[in-house]
């Protein structure tokens, strides 16, 4: 069954989003996890695609709260690391850099902090065939980054009628990044550099577009 | 045009022997090769880009003194990096790149074209500070935007 529709994930925890979450990037990731290839896995999504332009919108969150969250790195000196994995010099005898405890400045601690989102859930506004998009969907227990930290865990999946074409709301306000020559909402808002296609973390698909502001 | 393709064309062409036919590549190359750069003593050595760069199609500027020249090219800019970038804005009329040198190596995830000034980006190896540059910077806002912010106000005064 094809056409639109708004779906909703219901979290149980607090979500990590970095940049325009898309639905198609959403389930591209899924797919690429069943297929194990990047232009197979986009070419498998049940979301309407127009010359790469697929009517999904970016995730839509209320905040009810927003946190971070710092998660620590460590290369520890103790461990055995395989010499062969590090560069070396260019005579081929030393390596550049070795990792012991004597040096532990240049391998100590690194830390990522990352925003945390607590919501009562996410939305997007999509145009595809609903049966297929939720038999992919029972494979999404986290969204977002830092799933396998427990960010982003879904609670329940939820569709709902929607009339919106994924691309521009009703106020004319885009819904995803979508090419500044192919948008058809206020053209008073600012143009701004995002990636618009999948893979959206190849700069090759970056272009001047109208998009929504990022979540917090 | 998407964005490496601009900074291939704006940049990159001026200071590569050839182009390639992808623009990514070239701008990686173009931001992280050596260049001949004229040092304050006079003297010719291989050296990474430092400084500041603005990269437009109505001409490409660097702090760093290159010897490679070109029409569109004006480098060896004495103007500190926010008194460029605030002129820049300023006089903004296009799409424009404004970057940051430091000793990191730059990371092409981090590069982004302004097309608004209210939508601006200032990209640096550690990331991208985005503001609008038509409002006031608030209390927390980043240094770019605040130090292009007391130019601005300098500047009018």
């Amino acid at each position: 069954m094809s056409g639109p529709f708004k779906i909703k994930a219901t979290l149980k925890t607090p979500i990590i989003i970095r940049g325009h979450l898309t639905f198609d990037a959403l389930l591209g990731s899924i797919l690429f996890d069943l297929l194990g290839d990047v232009e197979a896995a986009h070419a498998a999504i049940p979301i309407e695609c127009v010359d790469g332009l697929y009517h999904a919108s970016s995730a839509k969150v209320v905040p009810l709260n927003t946190g971070s969250f710092t998660f620590v790195a460590n290369l520890r000196a103790q461990h055995d690391l395989d010499p062969d994995l590090i560069k070396k010099n260019k005579a081929g005898s030393k390596l550049h850099s070795k990792v012991s405890l004597g040096r532990r400045r240049n391998f100590g601690p690194v830390l990522n902090s990352y925003n945390t989102i607590f919501t009562e859930g996410v939305e997007w506004d999509v145009i595809g065939d609903e049966d297929k998009v939720f038999e992919l969907l029972n494979d999404a227990h986290f969204i977002g980054k830092k799933r396998t930290a427990g960010f982003g865990e879904v609670k329940q999946w939820e569709t709902f009628e929607s009339t919106t074409d994924g691309l521009v709301d009703d106020n004319g306000a885009p819904m995803r990044p979508v090419p500044a020559d192919r948008f058809t909402g206020d053209k008073s808002l600012p143009i701004v550099d995002a990636a618009w296609r999948p893979a959206y973390w190849n700069p090759e698909n970056r272009g001047a577009c109208y998009a929504p502001s990022l979540p917090a | 045009m998407n964005t490496f393709e601009f900074i291939q064309q704006n940049f990159a062409r001026y200071v590569l022997p050839e182009l390639s036919e992808n623009p990514v590549r070239d701008t990686v190359k173009a931001l992280t090769m050596n260049h001949m750069v004229i040092s304050k003593q006079n003297r010719l050595s291989p050296s990474r880009l430092t400084g500041w760069a603005i990269i437009r199609s109505r001409g490409t500027v660097l702090q760093a003194n290159l010897e490679t020249t070109g029409e569109g090219l004006v480098s060896g800019d004495q103007r500190t990096r926010y008194e460029a970038w605030a002129d820049a804005l300023v006089h903004f009329n296009g799409p424009v790149c404004l970057l940051e040198f430091t000793k990191a190596v730059f990371n092409i995830s981090n590069i982004y074209l302004t097309h608004d000034v209210r939508m601006t980006r200032v990209c640096s190896p550690d990331g991208a500070e985005t503001f609008n540059f038509a409002q006031v910077p608030e209390k927390h806002a980043g240094k770019a935007h605040r130090k292009i912010y007391e130019w601005t106000q300098k500047n009018a005064a």
